[in-house]
């Protein structure tokens, strides 16, 4: 791919988090595709979160250059972030307000015009389908629910980019199908990017068209995931040769 | 526009938490009324002081009932009679009176003599007896002894002079006019004990805003509701003023609760009724400058602290330090003269002092301004720090 076209395009990223001994982030090229659904595949504390911070401008990197559309990121990001819909690991909403509450409140922070906001809302409520739950507390929905409402928010600024820090960790499969669903509709119907964080191989192989397996700061793979896979032969189910890939750039040691 | 958003939201989270309410605004209330209520008799003028004395007259004689009369006429004191020197010890030692007085055999002859050579009287403290208190006695007997052995004397010599005052005029030495003086005008309150503890609670109840500023911001923090916030584009400055307003408006609230509280509860249970004398100028600098030092300083404990139960805790017993060297628990007229000096580090008793300006000098808004002026200066001080310390962690 032109490296041009890309969406996000980074260079020589290093970031190393004040008073740790181990940077976070090494060296790290990568190439986002426009259009693309893209998997960050790497175990706990391989550097995804971080990469997705820098990506969002909330952290300063120690070294390298990131840009946008072919911009560095920084001379912009005001109007970057306003292109981006963030969906971070944690349950980032209120869980004393009701889901109506929550929607309403980020809503207008979004600064979207009066007359837009009920749209807004209403658009995010039905692709997460949370209709049946607007006046519930936040705090007394399911596991699945939670995280649908927190896709919802993210979706608020209609983006023409998705970030997903692993949206899907400690639900049940009824409901990570459903997510993952409404995320390739999103990228199929509206043409959204997405940018998706996982450690789950299946998920990553169902949902993503191009992926970058990451460990201990580096970036050890990245490419087209057909491609990839062609690349690496091995028997069984494509799902058991992505785990397989990863496994043979990963070591497979036990991690912190 | 995201600052109303922020506001509204905060409100809207506060709502449920009753459990920082309940902190916020019946801690308080209940502090004021026990406070006043127990704090009565320390101050009125209505109420008098009574501090019981006993007495064992082991001399009965005219003279030790003559002592025995005029003891009763001591203001501040309730007189009882006790039959035997055990019995009083066994009160005293239960601290069940502060004082007894026991009047030895020979009493009556001891006043006649020119120089009594064995102690007439003898005084048995309890174990709760102030020293202020024990001179006080100490004075008034003194007085009572000189005034009986003049009398005596002016008996023996009324045979030859006819002129002699009487006993009974000696002793009038007309009442001593008093009042009370402050900055301001003349005043139409009394330093009541709810004139003292509403402004000394209150005081105490704004600070504690950092418990629910605390806790609702760093669990925004932890559940990356912050991070979001600022993928949102929300400046700190939004954020920071998000949290200010809304409880800048919870502390103003406060402050009209607890007036309310001390013009109209407390009265209810048998107290005296808060006068609001000063200016109301005043007032509302002096609440707006204390409300956004402890907003201020809460920001910084929410900055420092790492979990919520660090701010609880940090901000919780930081509260209670300034509130007992600033003359909150402990007023600070009680206090020796270093530790009132000492009382000047806490912001608690700037706020302090300036809300006694208006409720029990009458003051003016002048009057206030050096008050107000320190807690903005502290104010500052604190967001400035808290400010640098957000933007480098988070
Ligand atoms: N705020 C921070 N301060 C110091 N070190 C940090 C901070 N955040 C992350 N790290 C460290 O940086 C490394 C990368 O962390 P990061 O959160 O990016 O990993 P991750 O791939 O998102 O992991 P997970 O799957 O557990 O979310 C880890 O070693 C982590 O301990
Ligand atoms: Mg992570």
């Amino acid at each position: 791919m032109e490296r041009s076209l890309a969406l996000f395009d980074i260079r020589g990223l290093d970031h190393r988090y004040p008073g740790q001994p181990r940077s976070a982030l090494h060296g790290v090229e990568l190439a986002i595709p426009q259009g693309s659904v893209f998997g960050l595949l790497g175990p706990n504390g391989a550097g995804k979160t971080t990469l997705l911070s820098i990506l969002l401008g909330l952290i300063a990197p120690s070294e390298g250059q990131v840009n946008y559309r072919g911009e560095a990121l920084a001379s912009h990001l005001a109007a970057v972030r306003a292109e981006i819909g963030f969906v971070p690991q944690e349950l980032a909403f209120y869980p004393m307000l009701t889901v109506q509450e929550n929607l309403a409140f980020y809503v207008r922070c979004l600064k979207v015009a009066k007359p837009w906001r009920e749209a807004r809302i209403e658009q995010a409520v039905v692709a997460t389908r949370l209709g049946d739950y607007l006046n519930r507390p936040a705090s007394q929905l399911s596991g699945g629910l939670k995280r649908r409402l927190n896709l919802a928010i993210g979706l608020l600024n209609n983006p023409k980019v998705l970030f997903l820090d692993e949206p899907t960790v400690g639900i049940d499969p009824q409901s990570r199908n459903f997510i993952l669903e409404t995320i390739a509709r999103l990228n199929r119907e509206r043409g959204m990017s997405v940018v998706y964080t996982s450690h789950y191989m299946e998920e990553v192989e169902q949902l993503c068209d191009h992926i970058a397996i990451i460990d201990n700061g580096r970036i050890l793979v990245q490419g087209e995931l057909a491609g990839l896979l062609a690349a690496h032969p091995g028997e069984g189910s494509a799902c058991s040769r992505l785990e397989s890939l990863y496994l043979a750039h990963t070591d497979s040691a036990l991690r912190e | 526009m995201a600052l109303f958003a922020l506001i509204h939201k905060e409100l809207l989270v506060l709502r449920k938490d009753w459990h920082g309410l309940l902190v916020l605004f019946v801690m308080p209330s209940i502090f004021i009324l026990i406070m006043s209520l127990a704090m009565r008799d320390t101050f009125s003028e209505r109420h008098q002081v009574s501090i019981d004395l006993l007495i064992f007259d082991a001399d009965q004689s005219a003279m030790s009932e003559e002592l025995a009369e005029q003891l009763a006429q001591l203001d501040g004191f309730v007189l009882h009679r006790v039959e035997d020197l055990t019995t009083m010890e066994r009160r005293l030692a239960r601290d069940e009176a502060r004082f007894g007085l026991v009047v030895q055999p020979g009493f009556a002859r001891g006043l006649l003599a020119s120089a009594p050579e064995q102690a007439q009287l003898s005084l048995l403290l309890s174990p709760s007896a102030g020293a202020q208190l024990q001179s006080l006695l100490q004075l008034a007997l003194g007085d009572i002894l000189r005034a009986m052995r003049l009398e005596l004397r002016l008996e023996a010599l009324s045979w030859q002079y006819d002129d002699l005052p009487t006993a009974a005029e000696l002793r009038a030495i007309g009442s001593i006019e008093q009042r009370y003086v402050y900055q301001g005008d003349t005043p139409e309150a009394m330093p009541t004990s709810v004139q003292q503890s509403v402004p000394a609670w209150l005081v105490f109840a704004m600070f504690f805003v950092v418990i629910p500023l605390s806790t609702a911001f760093i669990i925004e923090r932890q559940q990356g509701s912050l991070l979001r916030l600022r993928v949102m584009n929300i400046s700190s400055t939004a954020l920071i003023g998000g949290k200010i307003l809304p409880y800048y408006l919870i502390n103003q609230v406060q402050m009209v609760l607890m007036v309310l509280v001390g013009i109209h509860l407390v009265p209810l249970f048998g107290g005296d009724s808060l006068q609001l004398g000063g200016s109301l100028w005043g007032l509302f600098l002096i609440s707006s400058a204390t409300s956004l030092a402890a907003i201020a300083w809460a920001l910084l404990i929410t900055t420092v602290a790492r979990t919520h139960v660090q701010a609880t805790t940090l901000g919780g017993v930081s509260n209670i330090i300034f509130a007992a060297l600033g003359g909150v628990m402990v007023p600070k007229f009680v206090m020796p003269p270093f530790m009132r000096e000492l009382a000047n580090v806490s912001p608690m008793s700037w706020g302090l002092e300036g809300f006694l300006d208006i409720f029990l000098r009458q003051g003016s808004a002048l009057s206030v301004l050096p008050k107000v002026a320190a807690l903005l200066g502290f104010a500052l001080l604190c967001l400035i720090l808290a400010s640098w310390l957000f933007s480098r962690n988070d």
